[in-house]
Protein backbone atom coordinates (compact mmCIF):
# COMPACT_ATOMS: atom_id res chain seq x y z
CA UNK A 1 0.00 0.00 0.00
CA UNK A 2 1.49 3.58 -0.72
CA UNK A 3 1.90 5.88 1.71
CA UNK A 4 1.03 9.63 1.30
CA UNK A 5 1.53 12.43 3.55
CA UNK A 6 0.77 15.93 4.10
CA UNK A 7 2.87 18.04 5.65
CA UNK A 8 1.80 20.88 7.97
CA UNK A 9 4.63 23.34 8.56
CA UNK A 10 4.60 27.20 10.32
CA UNK A 11 6.32 28.96 13.48
CA UNK A 12 5.99 28.09 16.58
CA UNK A 13 2.66 28.06 18.06
CA UNK A 14 0.77 28.71 15.06
CA UNK A 15 -1.36 25.21 15.33
CA UNK A 16 -0.03 22.78 13.68
CA UNK A 17 -0.74 20.23 16.07
CA UNK A 18 -3.71 21.01 17.46
CA UNK A 19 -4.60 21.01 13.44
CA UNK A 20 -3.76 17.41 12.99
CA UNK A 21 -4.95 16.58 15.93
CA UNK A 22 -8.65 17.66 14.60
CA UNK A 23 -8.17 15.33 11.48
CA UNK A 24 -6.46 12.30 12.45
CA UNK A 25 -8.24 9.35 13.48
CA UNK A 26 -5.65 8.25 15.83
CA UNK A 27 -4.04 10.47 19.11
CA UNK A 28 -1.68 12.72 17.77
CA UNK A 29 1.94 11.41 18.67
CA UNK A 30 3.69 14.73 19.85
CA UNK A 31 7.27 14.86 20.14
CA UNK A 32 7.05 18.02 22.38
CA UNK A 33 9.95 19.36 25.02
CA UNK A 34 9.60 21.78 27.62
CA UNK A 35 10.91 25.06 25.38
CA UNK A 36 14.22 26.31 27.00
CA UNK A 37 14.51 29.13 24.48
CA UNK A 38 13.13 31.96 23.30
CA UNK A 39 10.27 29.94 22.36
CA UNK A 40 8.97 29.96 25.83
CA UNK A 41 7.64 33.07 25.38
CA UNK A 42 4.51 31.55 23.21
CA UNK A 43 3.98 27.97 24.57
CA UNK A 44 5.67 26.44 27.30
CA UNK A 45 6.12 23.19 25.46
CA UNK A 46 7.41 22.95 21.52
CA UNK A 47 7.70 20.21 19.00
CA UNK A 48 10.99 19.04 18.62
CA UNK A 49 11.12 16.20 16.30
CA UNK A 50 7.82 16.59 14.65
CA UNK A 51 3.69 15.69 15.13
CA UNK A 52 2.53 12.70 13.86
CA UNK A 53 -1.73 11.86 12.95
CA UNK A 54 -3.32 9.14 10.40
CA UNK A 55 -6.38 9.74 8.31
CA UNK A 56 -7.97 6.66 7.68
CA UNK A 57 -9.46 6.92 4.11
CA UNK A 58 -12.60 4.11 2.66
CA UNK A 59 -11.06 1.96 0.14
CA UNK A 60 -8.40 2.11 3.16
CA UNK A 61 -5.83 4.04 2.23
CA UNK A 62 -3.88 5.71 4.60
CA UNK A 63 -2.77 9.81 4.56
CA UNK A 64 -0.20 10.36 7.27
CA UNK A 65 -0.18 13.56 8.86
CA UNK A 66 3.11 15.34 9.45
CA UNK A 67 4.32 18.44 11.15
CA UNK A 68 7.59 19.77 11.72
CA UNK A 69 8.99 21.30 14.33
CA UNK A 70 8.76 25.08 14.00
CA UNK A 71 12.14 26.37 15.01
CA UNK A 72 14.58 26.69 12.41
CA UNK A 73 17.29 24.68 14.07
CA UNK A 74 15.08 21.98 13.25
CA UNK A 75 14.96 22.97 9.95
CA UNK A 76 17.25 19.47 8.72
CA UNK A 77 13.83 17.75 9.39
CA UNK A 78 12.02 18.97 6.89
CA UNK A 79 13.87 17.46 3.38
CA UNK A 80 13.20 13.87 5.26
CA UNK A 81 9.38 14.99 5.97
CA UNK A 82 8.22 16.18 2.81
CA UNK A 83 9.39 13.42 0.55
CA UNK A 84 6.45 11.96 -0.80
CA UNK A 85 4.12 14.53 0.45
CA UNK A 86 1.47 15.48 -1.72
CA UNK A 87 1.11 19.33 -0.37
CA UNK A 88 2.43 21.81 2.07
CA UNK A 89 -0.09 23.17 4.68
CA UNK A 90 1.19 26.34 5.53
CA UNK A 91 -0.53 27.88 9.16
CA UNK A 92 0.95 31.50 10.30
CA UNK A 93 0.55 33.08 13.89
CA UNK A 94 -1.08 36.43 12.99
CA UNK A 95 -0.15 37.63 17.01
CA UNK A 96 3.77 36.84 15.79
CA UNK A 97 5.98 40.56 15.54
CA UNK A 98 6.56 39.83 11.50
CA UNK A 99 3.83 37.42 9.97
CA UNK A 100 5.03 38.32 6.77
CA UNK A 101 8.29 37.27 7.32
CA UNK A 102 7.36 34.18 8.66
CA UNK A 103 5.73 33.26 5.48
CA UNK A 104 8.59 34.15 3.12
CA UNK A 105 11.11 32.03 5.32
CA UNK A 106 8.75 29.10 4.75
CA UNK A 107 7.59 29.28 1.42
CA UNK A 108 11.10 29.88 0.69
CA UNK A 109 12.27 27.21 2.61
CA UNK A 110 9.73 24.46 0.64
CA UNK A 111 10.12 26.30 -2.62
CA UNK A 112 10.92 22.97 -4.35
CA UNK A 113 8.27 20.87 -2.31
CA UNK A 114 5.51 23.53 -3.46
CA UNK A 115 6.68 23.35 -6.87
CA UNK A 116 6.04 20.01 -6.98
CA UNK A 117 2.61 19.86 -5.29
CA UNK A 118 1.11 23.00 -4.09
CA UNK A 119 0.24 24.85 -1.03
CA UNK A 120 -2.52 26.15 1.34
CA UNK A 121 -1.90 28.82 4.06
CA UNK A 122 -4.00 29.09 6.98
CA UNK A 123 -3.89 32.25 9.29
CA UNK A 124 -4.35 31.89 13.05
CA UNK A 125 -5.23 33.77 15.57
CA UNK A 126 -6.70 37.12 13.43
CA UNK A 127 -9.24 37.10 16.33
CA UNK A 128 -6.67 38.37 18.68
CA UNK A 129 -4.82 40.56 15.78
CA UNK A 130 -6.74 41.78 12.85
CA UNK A 131 -3.23 42.87 11.41
CA UNK A 132 -2.01 42.28 9.04
CA UNK A 133 -5.40 41.36 7.12
CA UNK A 134 -5.84 39.37 4.87
CA UNK A 135 -5.92 41.63 1.62
CA UNK A 136 -2.11 42.76 2.84
CA UNK A 137 -0.97 38.41 3.08
CA UNK A 138 -3.02 38.75 -0.46
CA UNK A 139 -0.13 41.87 -1.52
CA UNK A 140 2.18 40.06 0.41
CA UNK A 141 1.68 37.35 -2.17
CA UNK A 142 1.27 38.79 -4.88
CA UNK A 143 4.95 39.97 -4.60
CA UNK A 144 5.91 36.37 -4.46
CA UNK A 145 4.33 35.62 -7.20
CA UNK A 146 1.81 32.90 -6.39
CA UNK A 147 -2.22 32.95 -5.36
CA UNK A 148 -2.47 29.85 -3.05
CA UNK A 149 -5.65 29.32 -1.62
CA UNK A 150 -5.21 31.33 1.90
CA UNK A 151 -8.11 31.44 4.76
CA UNK A 152 -8.63 32.51 8.08
CA UNK A 153 -8.43 29.68 10.30
CA UNK A 154 -9.01 28.47 14.08
CA UNK A 155 -6.79 25.09 14.13
CA UNK A 156 -9.20 23.88 16.86
CA UNK A 157 -12.20 24.13 14.50
CA UNK A 158 -12.27 21.33 12.41
CA UNK A 159 -13.96 22.88 9.72
CA UNK A 160 -11.64 25.36 9.11
CA UNK A 161 -8.69 23.02 8.83
CA UNK A 162 -10.60 20.48 6.25
CA UNK A 163 -11.71 23.44 4.18
CA UNK A 164 -7.73 24.77 4.72
CA UNK A 165 -7.16 20.71 2.80
CA UNK A 166 -10.21 21.22 0.71
CA UNK A 167 -8.19 24.20 -0.91
CA UNK A 168 -5.07 22.38 -0.97
CA UNK A 169 -6.64 19.42 -3.34
CA UNK A 170 -9.08 21.13 -5.17
CA UNK A 171 -5.77 23.81 -6.39
CA UNK A 172 -4.39 20.48 -7.31
CA UNK A 173 -7.36 19.24 -8.96
CA UNK A 174 -10.41 21.29 -9.83
CA UNK A 175 -11.80 17.59 -10.75
CA UNK A 176 -12.92 16.61 -7.40
CA UNK A 177 -16.52 16.70 -6.04
CA UNK A 178 -17.69 16.26 -9.56
CA UNK B 1 -54.71 25.48 2.70
CA UNK B 2 -51.46 25.95 3.30
CA UNK B 3 -48.68 26.27 1.18
CA UNK B 4 -46.52 22.67 0.45
CA UNK B 5 -43.64 24.00 -1.15
CA UNK B 6 -40.62 26.01 0.17
CA UNK B 7 -39.19 27.84 -2.24
CA UNK B 8 -40.47 31.28 -2.59
CA UNK B 9 -41.69 31.86 -6.03
CA UNK B 10 -41.66 35.69 -7.19
CA UNK B 11 -44.50 36.32 -9.68
CA UNK B 12 -45.43 39.04 -11.89
CA UNK B 13 -49.04 39.83 -12.76
CA UNK B 14 -49.88 41.13 -16.19
CA UNK B 15 -53.52 42.42 -17.20
CA UNK B 16 -54.44 43.84 -13.80
CA UNK B 17 -55.36 46.32 -11.94
CA UNK B 18 -53.37 47.92 -8.96
CA UNK B 19 -56.10 46.72 -6.95
CA UNK B 20 -56.20 43.19 -8.04
CA UNK B 21 -52.64 43.52 -7.71
CA UNK B 22 -52.61 44.96 -3.94
CA UNK B 23 -55.00 41.36 -3.49
CA UNK B 24 -52.54 39.45 -4.40
CA UNK B 25 -49.69 41.15 -2.33
CA UNK B 26 -52.30 40.90 0.49
CA UNK B 27 -52.82 37.04 0.02
CA UNK B 28 -49.06 35.82 -0.45
CA UNK B 29 -48.35 37.73 2.51
CA UNK B 30 -50.86 36.90 4.89
CA UNK B 31 -52.47 33.56 4.12
CA UNK B 32 -49.68 32.36 1.85
CA UNK B 33 -47.52 33.23 4.66
CA UNK B 34 -44.68 34.65 2.29
CA UNK B 35 -44.20 31.84 0.05
CA UNK B 36 -44.86 34.27 -3.46
CA UNK B 37 -43.81 37.52 -3.78
CA UNK B 38 -45.17 39.57 -6.31
CA UNK B 39 -42.44 41.75 -8.16
CA UNK B 40 -41.96 43.79 -11.29
CA UNK B 41 -41.84 42.06 -14.46
CA UNK B 42 -37.71 42.47 -14.84
CA UNK B 43 -37.59 40.16 -11.38
CA UNK B 44 -40.09 37.95 -11.97
CA UNK B 45 -39.57 33.60 -12.49
CA UNK B 46 -43.09 32.96 -13.30
CA UNK B 47 -46.35 35.42 -13.95
CA UNK B 48 -50.22 35.45 -13.36
CA UNK B 49 -52.41 36.71 -16.43
CA UNK B 50 -55.57 38.15 -17.00
CA UNK B 51 -57.16 36.36 -19.35
CA UNK B 52 -59.74 38.39 -19.80
CA UNK B 53 -57.74 41.22 -19.93
CA UNK B 54 -58.52 43.33 -23.81
CA UNK B 55 -54.93 42.48 -24.54
CA UNK B 56 -54.93 38.75 -23.38
CA UNK B 57 -53.55 37.29 -26.22
CA UNK B 58 -50.66 39.64 -27.04
CA UNK B 59 -49.80 39.27 -22.76
CA UNK B 60 -49.34 35.21 -23.17
CA UNK B 61 -47.77 35.77 -26.34
CA UNK B 62 -45.33 38.44 -24.73
CA UNK B 63 -44.93 36.14 -21.42
CA UNK B 64 -44.16 33.12 -23.66
CA UNK B 65 -41.33 35.09 -25.54
CA UNK B 66 -39.85 36.32 -22.18
CA UNK B 67 -39.86 33.17 -19.88
CA UNK B 68 -40.41 30.40 -23.04
CA UNK B 69 -41.78 26.73 -21.66
CA UNK B 70 -42.24 28.44 -18.18
CA UNK B 71 -46.04 27.95 -16.45
CA UNK B 72 -47.71 30.48 -15.46
CA UNK B 73 -51.23 31.10 -12.94
CA UNK B 74 -54.26 32.18 -15.59
CA UNK B 75 -57.08 33.89 -13.93
CA UNK B 76 -60.41 34.18 -16.22
CA UNK B 77 -64.57 34.55 -15.44
CA UNK B 78 -64.96 31.04 -17.95
CA UNK B 79 -63.67 27.84 -16.38
CA UNK B 80 -60.75 26.71 -17.78
CA UNK B 81 -61.74 23.96 -20.85
CA UNK B 82 -58.68 21.76 -20.09
CA UNK B 83 -58.92 20.78 -16.51
CA UNK B 84 -55.63 23.47 -15.94
CA UNK B 85 -54.14 23.12 -12.57
CA UNK B 86 -52.98 26.77 -13.00
CA UNK B 87 -56.06 28.15 -13.67
CA UNK B 88 -58.53 29.93 -11.35
CA UNK B 89 -62.03 31.18 -12.07
CA UNK B 90 -63.03 34.50 -10.81
CA UNK B 91 -64.37 35.23 -8.51
CA UNK B 92 -60.96 33.97 -7.32
CA UNK B 93 -60.80 32.50 -3.70
CA UNK B 94 -57.49 33.11 -1.62
CA UNK B 95 -57.99 29.26 -1.29
CA UNK B 96 -57.70 29.01 -5.12
CA UNK B 97 -54.94 31.00 -5.34
CA UNK B 98 -53.08 29.13 -2.72
CA UNK B 99 -53.64 26.27 -4.45
CA UNK B 100 -52.76 27.56 -8.04
CA UNK B 101 -49.24 28.36 -6.20
CA UNK B 102 -49.12 25.00 -4.58
CA UNK B 103 -49.90 23.50 -8.52
CA UNK B 104 -47.01 25.94 -9.57
CA UNK B 105 -44.67 24.57 -7.01
CA UNK B 106 -44.83 21.19 -7.69
CA UNK B 107 -45.17 21.80 -11.65
CA UNK B 108 -41.69 23.85 -10.85
CA UNK B 109 -40.35 20.70 -8.72
CA UNK B 110 -41.43 18.22 -11.55
CA UNK B 111 -39.63 20.18 -14.21
CA UNK B 112 -36.85 20.44 -11.62
CA UNK B 113 -36.15 17.03 -11.28
CA UNK B 114 -36.68 15.96 -14.85
CA UNK B 115 -33.75 19.19 -16.13
CA UNK B 116 -31.69 16.95 -13.16
CA UNK B 117 -32.16 13.46 -14.49
CA UNK B 118 -31.57 14.71 -18.25
CA UNK B 119 -28.97 12.68 -19.54
CA UNK B 120 -25.82 14.66 -20.24
CA UNK B 121 -25.82 15.64 -24.24
CA UNK B 122 -22.67 14.10 -25.99
CA UNK B 123 -19.87 16.65 -24.22
CA UNK B 124 -21.69 15.98 -21.03
CA UNK B 125 -23.26 19.85 -20.71
CA UNK B 126 -26.25 20.21 -19.46
CA UNK B 127 -26.53 24.14 -20.00
CA UNK B 128 -27.01 25.49 -23.30
CA UNK B 129 -24.44 28.30 -22.84
CA UNK B 130 -25.53 29.54 -27.04
CA UNK B 131 -28.99 30.45 -25.70
CA UNK B 132 -27.53 32.46 -23.20
CA UNK B 133 -27.72 36.61 -23.58
CA UNK B 134 -24.30 37.58 -24.39
CA UNK B 135 -24.17 40.92 -23.53
CA UNK B 136 -25.51 41.65 -20.00
CA UNK B 137 -25.94 45.60 -21.10
CA UNK B 138 -28.13 44.27 -23.88
CA UNK B 139 -30.37 42.05 -21.56
CA UNK B 140 -31.37 44.66 -18.92
CA UNK B 141 -34.80 43.27 -17.89
CA UNK B 142 -33.40 39.64 -18.78
CA UNK B 143 -33.86 37.03 -16.19
CA UNK B 144 -30.29 36.62 -16.29
CA UNK B 145 -28.96 40.00 -14.55
CA UNK B 146 -30.17 42.60 -12.14
CA UNK B 147 -28.87 45.89 -10.88
CA UNK B 148 -27.35 45.48 -7.56
CA UNK B 149 -28.87 49.43 -7.04
CA UNK B 150 -32.23 48.38 -7.82
CA UNK B 151 -31.98 46.51 -4.41
CA UNK B 152 -31.36 46.15 -1.35
CA UNK B 153 -27.89 45.36 -1.58
CA UNK B 154 -27.11 48.80 -3.53
CA UNK B 155 -28.34 50.21 -0.41
CA UNK B 156 -25.79 48.70 1.87
CA UNK B 157 -22.77 48.92 -0.89
CA UNK B 158 -23.87 53.11 -0.46
CA UNK B 159 -24.33 52.89 3.13
CA UNK B 160 -20.40 51.03 3.72
CA UNK B 161 -18.85 53.44 1.06
CA UNK B 162 -20.42 56.71 2.74
CA UNK B 163 -19.78 55.11 6.45
CA UNK B 164 -16.05 54.33 5.40
CA UNK B 165 -15.89 57.84 3.85
CA UNK B 166 -17.06 59.99 6.93
CA UNK B 167 -16.15 57.41 9.45
CA UNK B 168 -19.81 57.10 10.49
CA UNK B 169 -22.36 54.75 11.52
CA UNK B 170 -25.35 54.33 9.18
CA UNK B 171 -28.70 52.38 10.06
CA UNK B 172 -30.62 51.18 7.13
CA UNK B 173 -34.49 50.54 8.56
CA UNK B 174 -36.68 48.17 6.79
CA UNK B 175 -40.25 47.89 7.27
CA UNK B 176 -41.68 44.34 7.29
CA UNK B 177 -44.88 42.65 6.48
CA UNK B 178 -46.06 43.14 9.96
CA UNK B 179 -45.25 46.98 10.15
CA UNK B 180 -42.34 46.77 12.33
CA UNK B 181 -38.95 48.19 11.48
CA UNK B 182 -35.96 45.50 10.73
CA UNK B 183 -32.85 47.51 11.36
CA UNK B 184 -28.85 46.87 9.68
CA UNK B 185 -26.39 49.33 11.65
CA UNK B 186 -23.21 49.42 9.63
CA UNK B 187 -20.03 50.68 11.71
CA UNK B 188 -16.70 51.82 10.08
CA UNK B 189 -13.14 51.42 11.80
CA UNK B 190 -14.23 48.39 13.35
CA UNK B 191 -15.93 47.60 9.68
CA UNK B 192 -18.52 45.73 11.43
CA UNK B 193 -22.66 45.22 10.52
CA UNK B 194 -25.64 44.49 12.81
CA UNK B 195 -28.73 43.60 11.85
CA UNK B 196 -31.88 42.97 13.94
CA UNK B 197 -33.02 40.05 10.65
CA UNK B 198 -32.60 36.80 10.78
CA UNK B 199 -31.29 34.93 7.41
CA UNK B 200 -35.48 34.25 5.97
CA UNK B 201 -36.02 37.89 7.22
CA UNK B 202 -32.76 39.20 5.40
CA UNK B 203 -33.24 36.77 2.01
CA UNK B 204 -36.64 38.24 1.79
CA UNK B 205 -35.72 42.02 1.60
CA UNK B 206 -32.74 41.22 -0.73
CA UNK B 207 -34.96 39.41 -3.07
CA UNK B 208 -37.54 42.81 -2.99
CA UNK B 209 -37.02 45.30 -5.49
CA UNK B 210 -36.11 48.51 -3.69
CA UNK B 211 -39.12 50.74 -5.32
CA UNK B 212 -41.34 47.99 -3.57
CA UNK B 213 -39.09 48.59 0.00
CA UNK B 214 -40.19 51.20 2.52
CA UNK B 215 -36.88 52.18 3.97
CA UNK B 216 -35.65 54.74 5.80
CA UNK B 217 -31.58 55.44 6.19
CA UNK B 218 -30.44 57.67 9.20
CA UNK B 219 -26.59 59.02 9.55
CA UNK B 220 -25.56 59.00 13.06
CA UNK B 221 -22.98 61.49 14.60
CA UNK B 222 -19.70 61.06 15.73
CA UNK B 223 -20.65 60.79 19.54
CA UNK B 224 -23.50 58.30 18.56
CA UNK B 225 -20.87 56.03 16.33
CA UNK B 226 -18.45 56.29 19.19
CA UNK B 227 -21.03 54.23 21.79
CA UNK B 228 -22.69 51.78 19.13
CA UNK B 229 -19.19 50.92 17.99
CA UNK B 230 -17.62 50.48 21.66
CA UNK B 231 -21.04 48.59 22.52
CA UNK B 232 -20.53 45.82 19.45
CA UNK B 233 -16.88 45.44 20.61
CA UNK B 234 -17.68 44.61 24.18
CA UNK B 235 -20.13 42.41 23.03
CA UNK B 236 -18.31 40.55 20.01
CA UNK B 237 -21.45 40.97 18.45
CA UNK B 238 -21.56 41.50 15.11
CA UNK B 239 -20.72 40.17 10.91
CA UNK B 240 -17.32 41.71 8.96
CA UNK B 241 -18.48 44.03 5.64
CA UNK B 242 -17.22 41.35 3.44
CA UNK B 243 -18.74 38.80 4.95
CA UNK B 244 -22.17 40.77 5.29
CA UNK B 245 -21.51 42.00 1.71
CA UNK B 246 -21.23 38.31 -0.19
CA UNK B 247 -24.04 37.08 1.54
CA UNK B 248 -26.36 40.25 0.49
CA UNK B 249 -25.08 39.49 -3.26
CA UNK B 250 -25.73 35.55 -3.26
CA UNK B 251 -28.79 36.28 -1.80
CA UNK B 252 -29.92 39.01 -4.44
CA UNK B 253 -28.35 37.34 -6.76
CA UNK B 254 -30.67 34.43 -7.10
CA UNK B 255 -28.29 32.51 -9.74
CA UNK B 256 -28.58 36.27 -11.53
CA UNK B 257 -25.43 38.42 -12.79
CA UNK B 258 -24.87 41.97 -12.04
CA UNK B 259 -25.73 44.35 -14.52
CA UNK B 260 -22.83 45.02 -16.83
CA UNK B 261 -21.56 41.75 -16.76
CA UNK B 262 -20.24 40.44 -19.93
CA UNK B 263 -20.91 37.13 -20.68
CA UNK B 264 -17.99 36.40 -23.39
CA UNK B 265 -15.11 38.00 -21.04
CA UNK B 266 -12.82 36.27 -18.68
CA UNK B 267 -14.34 36.24 -15.60
CA UNK B 268 -11.47 36.35 -13.27
CA UNK B 269 -10.45 36.51 -9.07
CA UNK B 270 -7.51 38.91 -7.97
CA UNK B 271 -7.20 35.76 -5.27
CA UNK B 272 -8.60 32.92 -3.27
CA UNK B 273 -12.18 34.46 -1.25
CA UNK B 274 -11.27 33.55 2.47
CA UNK B 275 -13.85 30.56 2.30
CA UNK B 276 -14.16 29.80 5.91
CA UNK B 277 -15.30 32.90 6.82
CA UNK B 278 -18.00 33.30 4.15
CA UNK B 279 -21.32 32.17 3.78
CA UNK B 280 -20.89 28.96 2.05
CA UNK B 281 -21.65 28.56 -1.91
CA UNK B 282 -21.98 24.88 -3.54
CA UNK B 283 -18.55 24.30 -5.59
CA UNK B 284 -17.09 27.66 -4.66
CA UNK B 285 -13.81 25.80 -4.42
CA UNK B 286 -13.55 24.65 -7.74
CA UNK B 287 -15.17 27.73 -9.34
CA UNK B 288 -12.37 29.65 -7.43
CA UNK B 289 -9.98 27.23 -8.69
CA UNK B 290 -10.45 27.43 -12.94
CA UNK B 291 -10.98 31.18 -12.20
CA UNK B 292 -7.65 31.95 -10.03
CA UNK B 293 -5.73 29.68 -12.28
CA UNK B 294 -7.10 28.68 -15.39
CA UNK B 295 -9.75 31.95 -16.07
CA UNK B 296 -12.77 31.45 -18.66
CA UNK B 297 -15.89 33.00 -19.76
CA UNK B 298 -18.79 31.84 -16.79
CA UNK B 299 -20.83 29.92 -18.87
CA UNK B 300 -17.88 28.12 -20.33
CA UNK B 301 -16.82 27.58 -16.38
CA UNK B 302 -20.36 26.09 -15.71
CA UNK B 303 -20.06 24.34 -18.80
CA UNK B 304 -16.14 22.22 -17.96
CA UNK B 305 -17.34 21.84 -13.95
CA UNK B 306 -20.63 20.73 -15.14
CA UNK B 307 -22.81 22.52 -12.87
CA UNK B 308 -25.42 24.76 -13.22
CA UNK B 309 -24.60 28.35 -14.83
CA UNK B 310 -26.74 30.12 -11.79
CA UNK B 311 -24.30 28.46 -9.42
CA UNK B 312 -21.45 30.08 -11.06
CA UNK B 313 -23.49 33.18 -11.68
CA UNK B 314 -23.87 33.46 -8.39
CA UNK B 315 -20.77 33.04 -6.57
CA UNK B 316 -19.26 35.59 -9.42
CA UNK B 317 -22.02 38.07 -8.23
CA UNK B 318 -20.93 38.02 -4.42
CA UNK B 319 -17.48 38.03 -5.42
CA UNK B 320 -17.37 40.79 -7.32
CA UNK B 321 -19.69 42.45 -4.90
CA UNK B 322 -16.26 42.31 -2.39
CA UNK B 323 -14.31 43.86 -5.11
CA UNK B 324 -12.21 40.67 -6.15
CA UNK B 325 -13.80 39.39 -9.05
CA UNK B 326 -13.63 41.03 -12.68
CA UNK B 327 -14.51 40.66 -16.25
CA UNK B 328 -11.64 41.07 -18.53
CA UNK B 329 -11.64 41.50 -22.17
CA UNK B 330 -7.81 41.35 -22.92
CA UNK B 331 -7.01 37.92 -20.98
CA UNK B 332 -6.51 35.09 -22.86
CA UNK B 333 -9.36 32.66 -22.42
CA UNK B 334 -8.21 28.87 -21.65
CA UNK B 335 -8.76 27.36 -25.03
CA UNK B 336 -12.37 25.47 -24.82
CA UNK B 337 -10.30 22.10 -25.13
CA UNK B 338 -7.71 22.62 -22.74
CA UNK B 339 -9.61 21.37 -19.90
CA UNK B 340 -8.42 20.79 -16.21
CA UNK B 341 -5.81 18.28 -15.85
CA UNK B 342 -7.45 15.11 -13.46
CA UNK B 343 -4.33 15.11 -10.87
CA UNK B 344 -2.54 11.54 -11.44
CA UNK B 345 -3.51 10.78 -7.76
CA UNK B 346 -7.17 11.86 -8.46
CA UNK B 347 -8.79 8.75 -6.45
CA UNK B 348 -6.68 9.13 -3.52
CA UNK B 349 -7.84 12.74 -3.27
CA UNK B 350 -11.35 12.12 -4.43
CA UNK B 351 -11.09 9.51 -1.06
CA UNK B 352 -9.35 12.70 1.22
CA UNK B 353 -12.27 15.11 0.66
CA UNK B 354 -14.85 12.36 0.98
CA UNK B 355 -13.28 11.37 4.73
CA UNK B 356 -12.73 15.56 4.97
CA UNK B 357 -16.63 15.80 4.49
CA UNK B 358 -17.92 13.06 6.28
CA UNK B 359 -17.32 15.81 9.16
CA UNK B 360 -18.06 18.75 7.64
CA UNK B 361 -20.94 20.93 7.50
CA UNK B 362 -23.29 20.40 4.03
CA UNK B 363 -23.23 23.47 1.87
CA UNK B 364 -27.20 24.40 0.63
CA UNK B 365 -27.39 25.08 -2.55
CA UNK B 366 -30.57 27.97 -2.29
CA UNK B 367 -29.12 30.03 -4.72
CA UNK B 368 -30.20 28.35 -8.28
Amino acid sequence: MSNYKIIFTGPVGAGKTTAISSLSDIPVIATDESASDMTVNRKLTTTVAMDYGLMKLDAGERIHLYGTPGQERFNFMWEILSKGGIGLVLLLDNTRADPFQDMRFFINSFEEFIAKTNLAIGITRMDLDQSPSMAEYHDELSVLGIKPPIFEVDARKRNDINQLVEGLLFSLDPWLGE
Amino acid sequence: MTIINNKQLRLAAYGFDERSEEGFRMAFKGPGQGRALLVDDGSAEFGIINLDAVNSRSLLDEYEKRHPGKPAIKLSVSPSDSNDVLHVTKPASIDDMLTALNNLSNEIDGHANAVENMPPSSDGEKLDVKSLPKKGRFGKNSSFFYNPKDYLQGEIHSAMEYAETRGLAVELWLMDDEASWKKIIILPGIKKVLTSMNNKQLHAFCCLPKSLMNSRTYRRNEKETRILQDRIEADGRGMGFEYFLWKVALYTSQGRLPHGTELEDVACLKHWPNLTRLYPVADSMRITTLMVNQPRSLPLIAKVLKIPAGRVFAFYSAAYAIGIASGNRNTIEVDNHCMPQRHRDHGLFGGILKRLRKNTDSVADVFV
